[in-house]
């Protein structure tokens, strides 16, 4: 057992891979020789050399083409995409031509490639650099999209990801880094499309993801002091989706809620609400209600992109008022 | 940073504010799980008082009503096995002004006092399928439903429709049947004092539907004058046979009707 | 600022004619048995266009088809000159690049006709022609992304050390777009073993390219811009560009990195089935026409002593080809309805959740 950062779990995570598999090859802009402008692939260059971690000019359709070429043709590579919100430059190549190729191909070519991210707010970046963007990956059918909350998760993760033979958009979250948890020791490997019951309760579900999984746990402390007993579920894998423990908690709890860090519209908890009125109405005891940014760019001022992202207070706030009306 | 309420809906966990009622308020409202709960067990919901938020019905008050029906005392002494069999009749009034058209009133009678019968069945005894001999309109032979407790309201008044409902013993599978629905409704009659035929332990008889003034809720939440269509339900039962009184037995038989009637069952 | 259509009307540009007429590359460098390929690949790709031109009017190829008649001897050229296990990249204008890789007519036409029987099934069309196994690593549909996923391929061919090339075909239109010009970069810093052909029609779509171009030579110019040689090539001459892409497969093979080829040439069709190219000046495409690639070859193949008879022969066989894979192609059954819902992912499935 260690404690690592979320960031320093990223790179044993792809280390872990690359060195059991020569066909892992690491490819984005300050990845090698800097080690990431977040430091999420420190170490990689001096251990596996200048051939396998390659740094590259901004060039992000070129670099997500090329990894989708590379992975065509036997490699499996990991391509840095700096800031999620800069797959807009390259949505092309993400959308049209990853997730189709191989259903257009009728299978004739796969492609075990995964994107790394640095995803989400809070971080004061302003509104081109602090988006989150899982829910723009999740309406494209033939993409996986991933987003760990823990240090232990990011290293079991990415290592599913990277076994996996399908293109997987892994989100890792900016703001969460610097945050240590505790690694075991050894192989790590997750299992995509599952979810974990973070916090177990009776009276409410909570549905959070990334940074908002730490915010929704603060709240079920909150709420436990005055007798709400809700119950965190961390989401971490949008597709696939594990509806079943979604749907289990639902239908204990009779409540849900999800946190998101999305703006209002289209997020992934707008998805999750949907199927659950569809697939548990009968089970919910009042409406099901997301908890989001509002649907407006993000600020870049403190106190500003504080007051309308979720917090752990305006989560514990929503359920406690819920449950009482 | 302190924020002007007029931001509060937009910020997380915000909620827009309640549209300013157009016309219609809506009556004591239900969660599906309520609802669903309140079907499963057979519990009436209008009747009851709610002790959740502003009065709501909550699962725990369900659960309260339904276990009081389960345990409701006998109204009468059981006989002793050897001494003069207790059969008790008992009769009641029930609105179903949306239980007469489709499905027929037949069909949902059928399917109340079957699961009348199997829910009182499974706290006293071994639970056997039940078999329903349904006897009306008059004019009609007589007519077997097997199985009742396995089809839905729809299901029986398909059965009862089908040219192929066995008659009364030709059906060999058949256990004999236990419950027996007299419909007679066109003879005049609000009910009459069904009898216990050979191994019938519950009879139910019903007559004509008469369409009256009743005490209606009104769309701004006030009370006034509207018509409702009423039935009469008379039911004779072997008290000791069936370890129920007619009393607890009719009641559960009228609980699950007027669910029925009011929606609260799905 | 400068307007085209306010110095000239629509479909009035200035006229491009294409190179005189001549035998001097009767004596390019390219064997007698090659040159006969050369011309059963045209003659082949040609009759199978006009064929699928034949079955869209007739309704048997549905949704939209991008012929290549016309165009043939640029990718019959450097289908003789790559070798079995290179990598070809097409855009959906990809019949021809197809046929090219010795992928078979009847998939091939089976695949226009959304049939089981077709390449992929009925599940990626005309546009999206693909064959694995034969090299053809796809025809793609976005102007300007396969030239990046072609370095990918030619990235992977030298990390492995295999000596593989990756050739991506593509339009003059291309060279305009973002993409193209982050895959040159790209192509050029890592010197990737890639091979890139811009087949310039003088069309963008229904404009002329050098309406809308800053340069002349749309690809041909830029290649400066990235450290690359500029080539412009005689696209309608396949001996010309089989030679110009010999040399080209052979620099990215031994390990000097990319080529940018700009092969001039004319598309005898509108941009598409639903185009009928009214923007062409009628004395520009009359003279493209009477300068057909299959044309001038048949002339030259006679100039070198092929006799007429064997010629004719190589025609009919082309026919007798074409039609039975147009036999195939019409008794193919229709896709089941199960196939709409396989290979979304690699295990063959295509569930979201559980």
């Amino acid at each position: 057992m260690a404690q690592l950062s979320y960031r320093d779990a990223v790179a044993r995570g792809i280390a872990q891979e690359m060195r059991r598999d020569e066909r892992v090859v690491v490819v984005g802009e300050d990845i090698a020789g800097a080690g990431g402008v977040f430091k999420t692939t420190v170490g990689l260059l001096d251990e596996f050399g200048p051939k396998r971690v390659i740094d590259t000019p901004i060039s992000e359709q070129a670099i997500l083409g090329a990894a989708m070429g590379a992975a065509m043709t036997g490699l499996r590579p990991v391509a840095e995409i700096m800031f999620s919100d800069f797959f807009a430059v390259c949505w092309d190549i993400v959308v049209n031509q990853i997730a189709k190729t191989r259903y257009m191909t009728a299978g004739q070519v796969t492609m075990p490639l995964v994107i790394k991210t640095g995803n989400g707010g809070g971080l004061r970046f302003g509104a081109q650099h602090s988006q989150s963007i899982e829910n723009w990956a999740m309406a494209i059918p033939g993409l996986k999209v991933v987003t760990p909350s823990t240090a232990e998760d990011v290293v079991g993760l990415m290592a599913a990801a990277i076994r996996d033979d399908d293109p997987v958009i892994f989100c890792e979250h900016k703001g969460l880094y610097a945050a240590k948890g505790e690694v075991p020791d050894g192989e790590i490997v997750d299992t995509l499309g599952t979810a974990k019951v973070r916090r177990p309760g009776r009276d409410a579900t909570i549905l959070a993801l990334g940074m908002m999984v730490p915010r929704a746990l603060a709240a079920a402390e909150d709420l436990a002091t005055r007798g709400i007993d809700a119950e965190v579920i961390d989401v971490r894998s949008l597709v696939p989706l594990d509806t079943r423990t979604i749907l289990d908690s639902v239908a204990r709890t009779g409540r849900l809620f999800t946190v998101e860090e999305n703006p209002q519209l289209l997020g992934w908890g707008a998805e999750i609400a949907s199927l659950v009125a569809d697939e548990a109405f009968w089970d919910l005891d009042g409406p099901v209600q997301r908890i989001t940014t509002p649907h407006i760019p993000l600020p870049s001022a403190d106190s500003l992109e504080d007051l309308v992202m979720p917090s752990a207070e305006s989560v514990a706030r929503t359920v406690e008022k819920a449950l009482q009306s | 940073m302190s924020v002007p309420p007029s931001l509060a809906p937009f910020l997380p966990g915000g909620r827009p504010a309640p549209r300013a009622s157009g016309g219609h308020r809506p009556r004591q409202v239900h969660s599906p799980r309520v609802r669903r709960l309140a079907h499963d067990r057979g519990v009436h919901l209008g009747g009851l008082t709610g002790t959740g938020p502003r009065g709501r019905v909550t699962t725990d008050d369900v659960d309260r009503a339904a276990s009081m029906a389960e345990s409701l005392p006998l109204a009468t002494p059981v006989a002793a096995p050897g001494t003069v069999r207790a059969r008790h009749t008992a009769v009641t009034e029930v609105e179903v002004t949306r239980l007469t058209t489709s499905p027929d009133l037949l069909a949902w009678l059928v399917e109340s006092s079957v699961r009348t019968v199997r829910s009182v069945r499974a706290a006293t005894a071994e639970v056997v399928p039940t078999t329903v001999s349904v006897h009306g309109p008059p004019g009609g032979a007589p007519r077997t439903v097997v199985n009742a407790h396995d089809l839905g309201v729809q299901g029986i008044e398909r059965v009862l429709g089908a040219a192929d409902t066995p008659l009364n013993g030709s059906e060999g599978r058949a256990s004999r049947p236990e419950l027996s629905v007299h419909d007679l409704r066109g003879t005049g009659v609000l009910f009459d004092v069904p009898v216990l035929e050979d191994g019938v332990v519950v009879a139910i008889s019903f007559g004509d539907v008469v369409d009256r003034p009743t005490v209606v809720e009104l769309p701004d939440g006030g009370r006034g004058i509207g018509i409702g269509s009423f039935v009469h339900l008379a039911l004779t039962v072997d008290e000791h046979l069936a370890g129920a009184s007619a009393a607890r037995l009719l009641a559960r038989v009228r609980q699950r009707l007027e669910a029925h009637e009011s929606g609260s069952s799905s | 600022m400068r307007l085209p259509l306010a110095e000239h009307r629509y479909g009035e540009h200035g006229v491009v004619l294409p190179p005189e007429r001549s035998d001097s590359n009767d004596a390019l460098d390219v064997d007698l048995e090659t040159r006969r390929q050369l011309y059963r690949s045209m003659r082949e790709m040609r009759t199978f266009e006009k064929r699928a031109y034949d079955l869209f009017m007739k309704q048997l190829v549905k949704g939209t088809s991008h012929l290549s008649l016309g165009m043939e001897a640029i990718a019959a050229g450097f289908g003789a000159a790559m070798h079995e296990d290179d990598y070809t990249f097409a855009t959906y204008r990809g019949h021809a690049h197809t046929l090219a890789r010795g992928v078979p007519m009847t998939p091939v036409l089976a695949e226009l006709l959304g049939r089981a029987n077709g390449l992929m099934g009925g599940k990626g069309g005309s546009m999206h022609l693909t064959s694995v196994e034969h090299g053809m690593m796809g025809s793609y549909a976005i102007i300007g992304a396969h030239l990046t996923i072609a370095n990918g391929a030619a990235w992977s061919a030298q990390y492995r050390g295999s000596g593989q090339v990756a050739v991506c075909f593509f339009g003059d239109g291309t060279t305009n777009i973002g993409a193209f010009h982050e895959a040159l970069n790209y192509a050029a810093v890592y010197r990737l073993p890639v091979v890139f052909v811009c087949e310039n029609n003088l069309y963008m779509e229904y404009t002329s390219i050098r309406d809308i171009t800053a340069v002349a030579h749309p690809a041909a110019d830029r290649a400066a811009a990235y450290g690359l040689e500029s080539i412009v090539v005689d696209g309608n001459d396949a001996d010309a560009v089989h030679l110009a892409a010999l040399e080209a497969l052979d620099r990215a093979r031994s390990g000097r990195g990319p080529s940018l080829v700009e092969a001039l040439t004319y598309r005898h069709g509108g941009h598409s089935r639903a185009d009928p190219g009214k923007y062409r000046p009628t004395g520009e495409v009359d003279a493209w026409k009477a300068y057909d690639p299959l044309t001038i070859y048949r002339e030259r193949l006679g100039r070198l002593g092929v006799p007429e008879a064997e010629l004719d022969a190589m025609d009919a066989t082309a026919l007798a080809l074409v039609d039975a894979a147009t036999e195939g192609a019409i008794a193919g059954d229709l896709p089941s309805p199960e196939s709409a819902f396989t290979d979304v992912w690699a295990d063959g499935g295509w569930s979201w959740r559980n």
